[in-house]
């Protein structure tokens, strides 16, 4: 859960500096002013896997151009993560309906800043991958993103839809201390899909999609009479030890997805929208470059997702539940092999393969948010409850690691907008807690069980609280509008299932401040 | 719309199950079975032996794993890899200490059995002592290389001789590939010799003389290195650092006028060995800084002509280069140290002697910190004479990372 919210915040921050981006309504100004907002409680869609939900979207026009401030601080965070990381990003992002075909999209740049990182020099990695290639030396990292999206819907005919998206990601990281490490990556997302309305209340849709992933990470050195240790991680705090002042790693991954939709139409008023679907992922590590070639672990993930939202509208409010879903089933493989020196070149054989690293893992979520709208359908109060379950259940064999933990988490927010003249303001707050239901783990003779395992479990199995604020202020400026808002919280650790952790009593706080341009 | 949720949370539960009952068949991640039956020599019975060690060590993760307690058969449980099976046997009879080493490469990706036949290591009155090769760099950046040296000891209770003794290193570079003087899966009964190998030439046999508890210092150059390196010390520079040995007085040196006249320097006061062979293009007599094995053997014959007979040369198995080393059987070492370049890295950490000379092995924490490796003081003599550890082991009788000491003998047990 509190990944998901990493994830989320970075997401945000790398494109979406936009949320509360606004642009010409079919409408009035003030859906413009909230336009992330107005598209939510009047695309039930929003979200959705099936790129034909671009042809839901609520506004017609818009154009906007983003420039935001992150700033991220403190000693409450992931091991393999910097306690500090400030960062900028522009994006520009536009929406175009024609008579028959709706376009979505935009490019974003993002750069980041961060000290004291080590453990993990992934990029685009799936998070859930346990082979990482690491060191345990302390960097300051900088890290460059650039994203293309795009999606499109068209109307076959009155009944039936494609659509197609896509979402290109490429990025640099890079530390300058010895042992420094560059990584390159790229992750690519195609999938076409079709909406078919079979009654005038019933549509039913689907998409399927592949998702291309690259990345290489090159350890070298200055010092090259210095040998620095590399940890091939295998799952829990395993390890392949490697040593010297250089390494390398080449990961590829080739996943594909499927997803069926099925959205109803109860009443003018009600409608439900359900999404199952099911991705298989897999990441293959191979290390040693043009050198030799030794498998550094294969990743496989297989998921399946389910989500549903029941909206409720009338002219003055709207309800909306959401429920979600996801399971994961992972396994890493691990290769056995033998080095063989021929001719005096040496080169790996692989001996056995087996699986060594699994995870079981489901989250559950909840989420009730209450809009008051205006006469036009723009909201003036949002009131929001969120639930979340997440149980994961690792093994690591053939030692029988083990870390086991289920958490929970619920929050609220609410958020104010009114105008005064010209200017519209938007106040709110959010506040949160994360608990733990259980925990459990094994790491007796890891090798790294203090300088890894047990600091990442504590953070896992760790009950915080968090409570973040934010104000918008939008005002029109000739034929364009501008918004500035800024953000700020901070997420307090209260307890941990490590009781001696240093993260008890620690805290991380973020400020996000940014200028958005629309016309 | 409550109920049809829930009706897809079951079905997507019921594939969840069905995918993990499906992992549920794949083969997990294992350890494997290693028997190792240990095979004493004919008339030594394992009721004789005091203490027994089979050690098994992953050569490319280092895991390493020990079993003491007195067995013909051990049975480990390992993770799959090529590992290196020691197995060391004494006998303690009161008066004197019997090793009995073996040593094999293993291949663990099933149950695996390996039968080592056990030998008698050869335990010498001449030994190394101490040698210095971690150097230092006085301006912080370039390595000073000339202020190594190797210092033989008497470790006996009678007078021994150096006459036809050698000091070779051995042939390969820690951090390229493992060595390849492999007969099947053990290191040949024999050693490469590369770099300089030096030697005490005698035509008498008598004329290098070493009382016990006496040992003779093999400077790289005899110069005073303390004063050389301070004239080009640099304190502003991180990691600056003066050399540690004055080696003036050494007992000997090697003068390399002959290969590197435009960097040897003789000290006319310190007698030069003799080098009988030169595989290297080194500037110096010296180890590099990664380390590598070292011998001290005893030819039976004059090492200048050993080192001419063609006989005595190989060229490297399964290799191209044409290069042909000087080649000596184990019979002739007397003492031996596998000195690699750090624990962590499977290739740095090469050993190149059988476990009858060198079960283990020697490496430092950091190179260009002046410290040296020198063997552990077992004893004090009643009339105050030293006696070094020696089992063959230089894990077990050797210390890391002291201060060198050329020369100067130690007065207290370590």
């Amino acid at each position: 859960m509190r990944k998901q919210i990493s994830i989320a915040t970075c997401i945000a921050l790398s494109f979406g500096f936009s949320a509360f981006a606004g642009g010409k309504t079919d409408s009035n100004s003030i859906a413009r002013l909230q336009y992330n907002d107005y598209n939510y409680i009047h695309n039930i869609e929003q979200g959705s896997l099936n790129p034909t939900s671009t042809w839901q979207l609520a506004i017609s026009e818009l154009a906007s151009l983003n420039v935001g401030y992150q700033h991220r601080e403190g000693e409450f965070h992931r091991l393999d993560r910097s306690g500090f990381e400030n960062a900028y990003g522009v994006d520009v992002y536009g929406i175009k309906r024609l008579k028959r075909t709706v376009f979505e999209g935009g490019v974003g740049y993002y750069n980041e800043d961060s000290r004291a990182r080590c453990w993990n020099t992934t990029l685009y990695q799936n998070e859930l991958n346990p082979f990482v290639l690491a060191d345990a030396e302390p960097s300051n990292y900088n890290t460059e993103r650039f994203r293309v999206v795009g999606s499109m819907a068209y109307a076959i005919s009155p009944s039936l839809r494609f659509g197609v998206s896509t979402d290109y990601n490429v990025g640099t990281m890079s530390d300058e201390k010895d042992p420094r490490v560059e990584t390159k990556g790229m992750r690519f997302i195609l999938n076409p899909g079709v909406q078919w309305d079979v009654t005038s209340r019933l549509a039913l849709g689907a998409t399927g999609g592949v998702n291309a992933f690259s990345e290489s990470s090159r350890y070298t050195c200055v010092a090259t009479a210095v040998n620095f240790k590399f940890y091939l991680m295998s799952g829990l705090g395993t390890f392949f030890p490697e040593s010297g002042t250089s390494y390398q790693r080449d990961t590829q991954g080739v996943s594909w997805f499927a997803a069926a939709d099925a959205k109803y139409r109860l009443s003018n008023s009600a409608a439900d929208f359900l999404s199952i679907s099911y991705a298989h992922d897999v990441e293959s590590a191979m290390d040693g470059g043009s050198q030799y070639q030794f498998k550094g672990g294969e990743f496989n993930d297989n998921r399946i997702q389910i989500r549903n939202r029941f909206s409720y509208k009338t002219s003055s409010a709207a309800h909306n539940l959401e429920l979600g879903a996801s399971l994961h089933n992972v396994s890493g493989r691990w290769y056995e092999q033998k080095k063989v020196i021929e001719g005096g070149t040496m080169h790996y054989v692989v001996m056995a393969s087996s699986i060594k690293h699994k995870e079981a893992r489901t989250e559950l979520n909840a989420r009730y948010r209450y809009d008051l709208l205006d006469s036009y359908g723009a909201s003036t109060l949002t009131l929001g409850l969120d639930g979340g379950f997440l149980s994961s259940d690792t093994k690591n064999y053939p030692e029988m690691y083990l870390q086991k933990y289920s958490n929970f988490n619920v929050s609220g927010n609410a958020m104010k907008r009114f105008g005064v003249g010209n200017v519209r303001f938007g106040v709110g707050a959010d506040a949160g807690y994360i608990g733990n239901l259980s925990a459990s783990n094994n790491f007796s003779g890891l090798a790294l069980a203090q300088q890894y395992s047990l600091p990442m479990y504590a953070y896992f199995t760790s009950s915080s609280v968090t409570a973040n604020a934010k104000i918008e202020v939008s005002m029109p400026v000739g034929e364009t509008a501008i918004q500035i808002y800024a953000r700020g919280g901070a997420e307090q650790c209260l307890a941990s299932k490590v009781a001696d952790s240093p993260l008890i009593g620690k805290n991380i706080m973020n400020l996000q401040g940014g200028v958005t341009l629309y016309f | 719309m409550v109920k049809k949720f829930f009706y897809s949370l079951l079905a997507v539960a019921t594939m969840g199950v069905t995918l993990t009952s499906c992992d549920n068949k794949e083969e997990l991640t294992q350890n494997y079975k290693l028997n190792v039956t240990v095979n004493l020599p004919e008339g030594v019975n394992l009721d004789d032996v005091n203490t027994a060690s089979v050690k098994v060590v992953n050569t490319q993760t280092g895991l390493e794993v020990e079993q003491t307690e007195k067995s013909a058969n051990y049975t480990f449980s390992l993770p799959g890899g090529t590992y290196t099976v020691t197995a060391s046997m004494r006998i303690n009879n009161g008066t004197a200490l019997t090793v009995f080493s073996g040593s094999k490469s293993a291949d663990v990706y099933a149950e695996t059995s390996v039968a080592l036949d056990l030998v008698q290591s050869q335990l010498s009155g001449l030994i190394f002592k101490e040698v210095y090769y971690n150097m230092v760099k006085p301006n912080g950046k370039t390595p000073y290389m000339r202020d190594q040296f190797f210092e033989i000891y008497n470790n006996s209770d009678e007078t021994l001789y150096l006459d036809n003794c050698i000091i070779g290193m051995l042939e390969g570079t820690q951090g390229v590939v493992p060595s390849a003087w492999m007969e099947g899966d053990e290191l040949m009964k024999e050693y490469a010799l590369g770099y300089y190998t030096v030697a005490f030439v005698s035509e008498s046999g008598k004329e290098y003389p070493l009382a016990p508890g006496k040992s003779v210092v093999v400077a790289s150059q005899a110069q005073n290195h303390i004063q050389l390196t301070t004239e080009m010390y640099d304190g502003s520079v991180a990691g600056a650092m003066v050399s540690p040995v004055d080696l003036s007085k050494a007992d000997y040196e090697v003068c390399l006028s002959d290969y590197k006249p435009a960097v040897a320097i003789d000290n006319t006061d310190v007698p030069n060995l003799t080098v009988i062979a030169a595989q290297g293009t080194q500037n110096y007599f010296m180890l590099p800084y990664t380390g590598n094995a070292i011998i001290l053997a005893k030819l039976p014959v004059n090492p200048v002509e050993y080192g001419k007979d063609p006989a005595n040369f190989k060229q490297k198995p399964n290799s191209t280069v044409t290069t042909s080393y000087l080649m000596i059987p184990q019979e002739y070492v007397l003492d031996g140290l596998n000195i690699v370049n750090n624990e962590d890295k499977a290739s740095q950490r090469v050993i190149r002697l059988r476990s009858e000379v060198d079960a283990g092995m020697l490496f430092m924490n950091a190179p260009y910190m002046g410290k040296s490796v020198r063997r552990k003081v077992k004893e004090i003599t009643k009339d105050g004479r030293a006696i070094f550890q020696d089992t063959n082991n230089s894990t077990e009788d050797f210390l890391r990372e002291q201060t060198p000491t050329p020369g100067i003998i130690p007065t207290v047990v370590d």
